[in-house]
C-alpha cells in the first residue's frame, strides 16, 4: 500500500495546496510508503518551473484546460486499486477524489482532516455544519480522500520532481460546446491576512461592510463575512468565511455581528486571538472568543479604529 | 428540456442547544425539535431552475421541471410547495424514521439513478453540492458517475440556450467559467447568490398544491444491507470555547479603549 | 408645523444641544422617517413621509425639557423614540421639519432596589441588558415581548407594550411602580414609586400608553420578580385546525378556573407550521402553556391544566420537552431583520402582524372572518393565519400573522394595494364584534384613523388629554389622533 498525491496544477495556489499535502503525509502518513504525485497541468514545464516538490517522482497529467471528465480517464489507468490518493481542499480535489473511487469502485471522503492506516483506514471530518467530527472508515481500496480547506502547512523542499511519465489527456468532451473561463479578482489576501475582521449577519447592510472593510486596512488586515453576510451581497462571495469559503489562520480575528455558527466560527477557530463583538451577550461566539465586547459593532469598531489610527 | 431538482429537507441546526449535540448509540444526533428548512444549497438549485424557466420566453425551449427528495412523510408539503410553484411533477421516496441515511450518499445517488433510467429520464439534474448535515459533497458527483454523464460542480447560474443545451455559470478553482453545455448533465449548485426561494400564493397552492405527489418504496433493507464503502463508526461533539473574558465600560468608546490598550495595541504592534 | 425654517431649527438644536447630539446626515434623517409599519418601503429605500430637519440624541431630563420647550414656542413637531421597535407608523414623522428626539443613550440602570423589589433606569436601557444583568442576580422584570433584543424603557411603556409571559406578570401597566415625564411646555413631572394609592385617578396611565403624543418618558421604575426557571413546566396539545374555536375555550377555561400560568398560546395550523414544522403534522393546531414560579406552584399549575385537557378527546399531548426547546429560541433581534430585509428583496413575499383582542365570545368570530375575509379580498397572499398569546380572565388577544407577494407594484404603492387593506378587514372586524383593535403594538398612525370608533363616545378624554398637555399639537402629531385631512 502506498499513498499518492494529486495537485492543481491549473490553479494559482499551488503552493499552498502542496504545502498543505505535504503536513498531512508528514502528520499521518509517516510510516507509508511514497507514492508518486500527479500533477494536473498544461505542460511539463509547469512542473519543473515549481523550484519544489512532496515526492521524487511525478506523473504529469497534461491537458490544455481542465476538466474532471478526461483527467478522470487519464488518472483511473493509474489507479492501483490498494493505494491511497490524497486530493487538495480545492473545488477540483473534491470532485475528483468521489469521482474516481467510484469508478474504480474504491472508498471516497471529502473535506478529510485526519487519518489514521492501520488495519483499516479511518478518517476524520466535519459533519453537521461543523457542529460534530465524524469518524469513517474507508472499507474498499483505491482510497480517494480530499483534505478539508484551511489545513495545517509545512514548508516544501527545494528541488524538482522527477517527470517518470506525462499522459496527453484527451480534450474537453464533447458535451462541452464552448468554454470561457476568467481569473476571479483575487480576495486580497484575506488567505493571508495577520487581522482579520469578520462580519456577521448583525453588521445589517453593505454600507456597514464597506466601513468595516476600510477599518480593516486601517489595521493592516483585511474584511471576511459569513456566509448569510455574502449571500445578502453585502460582501463579495471571495470574502466568505467558514466551512464553504476561506479557512483562516490570522493573528488577531475581531468579529462583528457575528452570532457564532458553527460552520463559519470553523473558518476562523485556528485564529490566534479572537474578538468578538455583538449586542447579543449571549451569543455564542461570545464564549468562543479570547474577549468578547456586548455592544453595537458600529460605535466601538469606530472608536477602535480612531484609536490606531492615532 | 426535463429538468430534475434534487433537495433534501433538514433541521435547522443553529436552533439546536449547544448541550443537544451528544450521538445517542445508533450515532445519531436529536434534531428533532429543530425547525424544518430547505437545504440551503438545494433551495438555491430549486430556485435557479425557476429562475432558468422565467427566463425560456424567446428562447423556444419548454423546460419541464420534476423534483424528488428522500425524506419523510412529513418533507411533502415541501414538495407541495414546488407543485405550487408550478412543478410538473414531484417525488418523494420513502425513508423512515430510524433509518440514519445522512452518510450513505451512495445510497441517495443509487435510488435518483435508478429513478432515471428505470422510470422517468431526465435530460439534467440540479442539486446542491451538499447538506448541512451530512456535508459529504458526494451525492451528485457519485449520480454523475452512476448515470455516466459530466458534471459541472459549483454551478452558480444557469440560462437558456436550446432544447439541448444550457449555459452554465461555475465556480472553479480561482476562476469563474461559463460554458455551453448539452445534455444529458449533473449540476451541482455551490454557493449561489440569492438563493432563497419564491413562495407560492396560497390560491396557487389550493389550486396546485394537491397535485398527487409519486412515492417510491424502496427496499430499505436490502440496500442498508448492502455494505457500504465507507462507515461512521465515531461521532463525537466539537467543543469550542476560548477565555471569554467580557470587556466592561459605560460607554462603548470606553469599552472599544479598554479592548485597544489591554488586548490589540501590542498584538498589533507586533505585526 | 413649524413657524421657524428648516435650517432655524437645527440651528436652535444646535444652540441647546451641541452640534454632536444634532445628526443632520441624510441617510439617517431618511430611516428615521418610518418604521417597521413601512416595511417594504424600508427594504425598497423608498421613502414617502416628510424627511425629518434632525434627529438629537439627548442625555438628560433637562436636555429633554430644553429641546421640548424650543419646539413648542416654534411649533415643531417632534416624534420620542428609543429602541426603535416600532411597527405600526409610530415613528414615522408625519409633518415636515420633525424633529426626533432619541433617548437611547439615556441607557443607565439608575438603581436596583432588591429589598422593596423595584428597579429604576432610564428610557434608553435595553430590556434584554436589564433582564439579563438582573437574571444573573436571581431577578427578571417577567416582561419579555419578542422585540426584547431591540426595545427599550421608554418606548416599551410609551406603547403600553405586553410580553410572552404575561398571563403571570401582567402587561407593562402591570410592572411600572414611579416614573418621570417631560411635557412640551419643559414641565419634568416625577411620580413617586409607592405600592399603591388612592390619591385620585391613576395619573401613571396618562404617560403609560401615550406614544409620544403627549409626553417624553426619561425615567422608568419597574418591579422586580424572583427568577427561578428551573421549575419552569410546560405543557402542549396539538388539535386539528377546524377545532380553533375549542382552542379558545381551552384558553378560557384555564383562565376561569384561577390558574396563572406565565404563557398561554394557541397557534393556528398555518402560524404553527412557521414554528413547529420539525414535528407538528400539517393542519394541525397547537395548544401551549408554561407554569412559572415557585417550586411546589409549578407542579399544581402543570397537573390542574393536564386534568382539565384529559376531558377533551380532540386534544393531543405533545412532549412537552419539543415545547421547551422552541421556547428557547424565540426571540427577534436585529439579525433577524437584516435577514429579513434581504429575503424581502430577493422573494418579494413580505409577512406582516396585525394584533387585536377580544371577549370570549367574540374571539373566534373577529380571528375567522378576518382571515375568510383577507382570503377573499386580498391578492397574492401566501399565508393567512395567527395565534392567541395573552388571556385574561374575560378575554383574549388575536396575532394576526400574515404574508403576500408583492406583485406588479412600486413600493409606494405597497401600503395601499396590500398593508392598509389588510388592516383595515382586521380592524372592521374587530369593530363589528366589539373587540379592540389594538393589543399591544400602539395605535400608532397607521389604526388611529379607527381611533373614533374604538373609543366611542369616551374618545372625549382622549382628545381632551391632549389638548390639554399639547394645545400646541407637537407632540408625535398623527399618532392616536389622526391628522386632519
Amino acid at each position: 500500500m502506498r499513498y499518492h498525491c494529486i495537485i492543481d496544477a491549473y490553479s494559482e495556489d499551488i503552493i499552498r495546496q502542496m504545502e498543505e499535502l505535504y503536513a498531512f503525509k508528514t502528520a499521518f502518513l509517516q510510516e507509508a510508503e511514497e507514492g508518486v504525485s500527479y500533477v494536473l497541468c498544461r505542460n511539463r514545464t509547469v512542473v519543473e518551473r515549481l523550484g519544489r516538490r512532496i515526492s521524487g517522482s511525478a506523473v504529469a497529467i497534461i491537458a490544455e484546460d481542465y476538466s474532471p471528465e478526461s483527467v478522470l480517464e487519464a488518472l483511473g489507468k493509474e489507479t492501483d486499486l490498494e493505494d491511497i490518493y490524497i486530493f487538495g481542499s480545492g473545488i477540483c480535489g473534491t470532485e475528483l477524489s468521489v469521482r474516481l473511487a467510484a469508478r474504480m469502485k474504491g472508498s471516497s471522503v471529502a473535506a478529510v482532516h485526519g487519518l489514521e492506516w492501520k488495519e483499516h483506514v479511518t478518517v476524520k471530518k466535519m459533519v453537521y455544519a461543523s457542529h460534530m467530527e465524524g469518524t469513517f472508515r474507508m472499507k474498499k481500496g483505491p482510497y480517494c480522500i480530499s483534505l478539508a480547506k484551511g489545513m495545517d502547512r509545512q514548508e516544501l523542499e527545494h528541488g524538482t520532481f522527477h517527470i517518470m511519465k506525462e499522459m496527453q489527456c484527451t480534450g474537453l468532451p464533447e458535451s462541452v460546446v464552448s468554454r470561457k473561463t476568467t481569473a476571479n479578482e483575487a480576495a486580497g489576501g484575506l488567505d493571508e491576512a495577520k487581522v482579520v475582521i469578520a462580519a456577521g449577519r448583525g453588521i445589517r447592510n453593505k454600507e456597514n461592510a464597506d466601513y468595516l472593510r476600510e477599518t480593516a486596512k486601517a489595521l493592516g488586515g483585511e474584511l471576511g463575512v459569513s456566509r448569510s453576510a455574502a449571500m445578502n451581497a453585502w460582501a463579495p462571495m471571495n470574502r466568505m468565511i467558514g466551512v464553504s469559503g476561506a479557512m483562516l489562520q490570522p493573528d488577531i480575528c475581531i468579529t462583528a455581528g457575528v452570532s457564532g455558527a458553527a460552520a463559519f466560527y470553523a473558518g476562523i477557530e485556528k485564529s490566534k486571538f479572537i474578538v468578538a463583538i455583538n449586542t447579543d451577550g449571549q451569543a455564542p461566539i461570545m464564549k468562543k472568543a479570547d474577549v468578547a465586547v456586548a455592544d453595537d459593532f458600529v460605535p466601538v469598531v469606530k472608536a477602535l479604529r480612531e484609536l490606531a489610527e492615532r | 428540456m426535463k429538468i430534475l431538482g434534487c433537495f433534501k429537507i433538514v433541521p435547522d441546526l443553529d436552533l439546536i442547544a449547544e448541550e443537544d449535540w451528544i450521538a445517542d448509540g445508533q450515532l445519531q444526533v436529536d434534531t428533532s425539535y429543530a425547525k424544518l428548512s430547505w437545504n440551503c444549497f438545494d433551495e438555491g438549485a430549486l430556485e435557479m431552475m425557476l429562475k432558468l424557466s422565467d427566463l425560456s420566453e424567446g428562447f423556444d425551449v419548454v423546460y419541464e421541471l420534476n423534483a424528488l427528495t428522500v425524506g419523510r412523510q412529513r418533507h411533502e408539503s415541501f414538495l407541495k410547495t414546488l407543485y405550487a410553484l408550478k412543478f410538473e411533477h414531484a417525488v418523494r421516496v420513502e425513508a423512515e424514521e430510524d433509518q440514519d441515511i445522512r452518510f450513505c450518499p451512495e445510497i441517495i445517488a443509487e435510488l435518483v439513478a435508478g429513478y432515471i433510467a428505470g422510470t422517468s429520464p431526465q435530460d439534467v439534474v440540479v442539486m446542491g453540492m451538499q447538506s448541512s448535515e451530512g456535508c459529504n459533497m458526494k451525492t451528485p458527483l457519485l449520480l454523475a458517475e452512476a448515470l455516466g454523464w459530466p458534471c459541472i460542480t459549483e454551478v452558480t447560474a444557469l440560462e437558456p440556450v436550446d432544447e439541448g443545451h444550457l449555459k452554465v455559470t461555475s465556480e472553479e478553482d480561482g476562476r469563474t467559467a461559463v460554458q455551453v453545455v448539452g445534455v444529458p448533465c449533473v449540476l451541482a449548485v455551490g454557493n449561489a447568490p440569492s438563493s432563497y426561494l419564491r413562495v407560492p400564493t396560497l390560491k396557487d397552492k389550493m389550486k396546485l398544491g394537491k397535485k398527487p405527489i409519486e412515492h417510491i418504496v424502496p427496499d430499505w433493507e436490502q440496500l442498508l444491507e448492502k455494505e457500504q464503502n465507507v462507515e461512521l463508526t465515531e461521532l463525537a461533539a466539537v467543543e469550542e470555547r476560548r477565555d471569554a473574558v467580557l470587556i466592561e465600560g459605560g460607554t462603548p468608546e470606553e469599552k472599544a479603549r479598554e479592548l485597544y490598550e489591554s488586548y490589540l495595541k501590542g498584538r498589533l504592534e507586533k505585526i | 408645523m413649524a413657524i421657524i425654517s428648516r435650517e432655524q431649527i437645527v440651528e436652535g438644536l444646535v444652540d441647546i444641544l451641541g452640534s454632536e447630539q444634532v445628526v443632520t446626515d441624510e441617510q439617517v434623517l431618511k430611516e428615521s422617517s418610518l418604521d417597521r409599519y413601512r416595511k417594504y418601503e424600508q427594504v425598497c429605500e423608498v421613502y414617502t413621509q416628510p424627511i425629518p430637519a434632525a434627529v438629537v440624541y439627548v442625555k438628560s431630563a433637562e436636555e429633554v425639557s430644553e429641546v421640548l420647550t424650543f419646539a413648542n414656542d416654534n411649533e415643531i413637531n417632534v416624534v420620542p423614540r428609543t429602541g426603535q421597535s416600532a411597527i405600526e407608523g409610530g415613528l414615522e414623522t408625519a409633518l415636515k421639519d420633525s424633529v426626533v428626539i432619541d433617548g437611547s443613550t439615556m441607557n443607565k440602570v439608575i438603581k436596583v432596589d432588591e429589598y422593596n423589589m423595584q428597579v429604576t433606569c432610564q428610557c434608553g436601557v435595553p430590556l434584554q441588558e436589564l433582564d439579563d444583568m438582573l437574571r444573573e442576580r436571581g431577578y427578571t422584570t417577567g416582561h419579555s415581548p419578542q422585540s426584547k433584543p431591540l426595545a427599550q424603557m421608554g418606548g416599551l411603556v410609551a406603547t403600553r407594550s405586553i410580553g410572552q409571559f404575561s398571563t403571570l406578570y401582567g402587561g407593562i401597566e402591570d410592572m411600572i411602580v414611579g416614573m418621570e415625564a417631560v411635557f412640551p411646555n419643559g414641565k419634568i413631572c416625577r411620580i413617586k414609586n409607592v405600592p399603591r394609592r388612592a390619591a385620585g385617578p391613576d395619573i401613571r396611565h396618562i404617560i403609560c400608553g401615550n406614544e409620544g403624543a403627549l409626553c417624553y418618558i426619561t425615567e422608568v421604575t419597574l418591579k422586580l420578580f424572583k427568577w427561578q426557571p428551573d421549575n419552569n413546566r410546560y405543557i402542549g396539545y396539538m388539535l386539528d385546525d377546524e377545532y380553533m374555536k375549542l382552542g379558545f375555550d381551552c384558553l378560557r377555561e384555564v383562565m376561569v378556573e384561577g390558574y396563572k400560568p406565565s404563557f398561554a398560546r394557541l397557534y393556528d395550523a398555518a402560524d404553527a407550521q412557521q414554528h413547529f414544522s420539525a414535528w407538528l403534522p400539517e393542519g394541525k393546531a397547537i395548544l401551549i402553556w408554561m407554569a412559572e414560579g415557585p417550586a411546589n406552584i409549578t407542579p399544581a399549575i402543570e397537573a390542574g391544566i393536564k386534568e382539565m385537557m384529559s376531558k377533551h378527546p380532540e386534544l393531543e399531548e405533545v412532549d412537552p420537552k419539543l415545547i421547551e426547546k422552541w421556547y428557547g429560541g424565540l426571540n427577534w433581534g436585529p439579525e433577524q431583520i437584516a435577514e429579513e430585509k434581504e429575503e424581502i428583496k430577493a422573494t418579494q413575499n413580505i409577512g406582516i402582524t396585525t394584533e387585536v383582542s377580544g371577549s370570549w365570545d367574540n374571539i373566534y368570530d373577529i380571528y375567522k372572518t378576518a382571515c375568510d375575509r383577507i382570503l377573499e379580498e386580498v391578492p397574492d397572499m401566501t399565508l393567512m393565519g395567527g395565534h392567541s398569546s395573552h388571556s385574561y380572565i374575560n378575554g383574549t388577544n388575536m396575532y394576526f400573522v400574515y404574508y403576500y407577494n408583492i406583485v406588479d407594484c412600486a413600493p409606494e404603492e405597497e401600503i395601499n394595494k396590500y398593508h392598509d387593506r389588510i388592516n383595515q378587514i382586521i380592524c372592521e372586524q374587530v369593530i363589528k364584534y366589539g373587540g379592540s383593535i389594538v393589543h399591544h403594538h400602539g395605535l400608532g398612525k397607521a389604526r388611529a384613523k379607527y381611533v373614533t370608533q374604538e373609543y366611542g363616545s369616551s374618545y372625549y378624554m382622549l382628545k381632551t388629554l391632549k389638548q390639554a398637555f399639547d394645545p400646541n399639537g407637537i407632540m408625535n402629531m398623527g399618532t392616536l389622533i389622526p391628522l386632519r385631512k
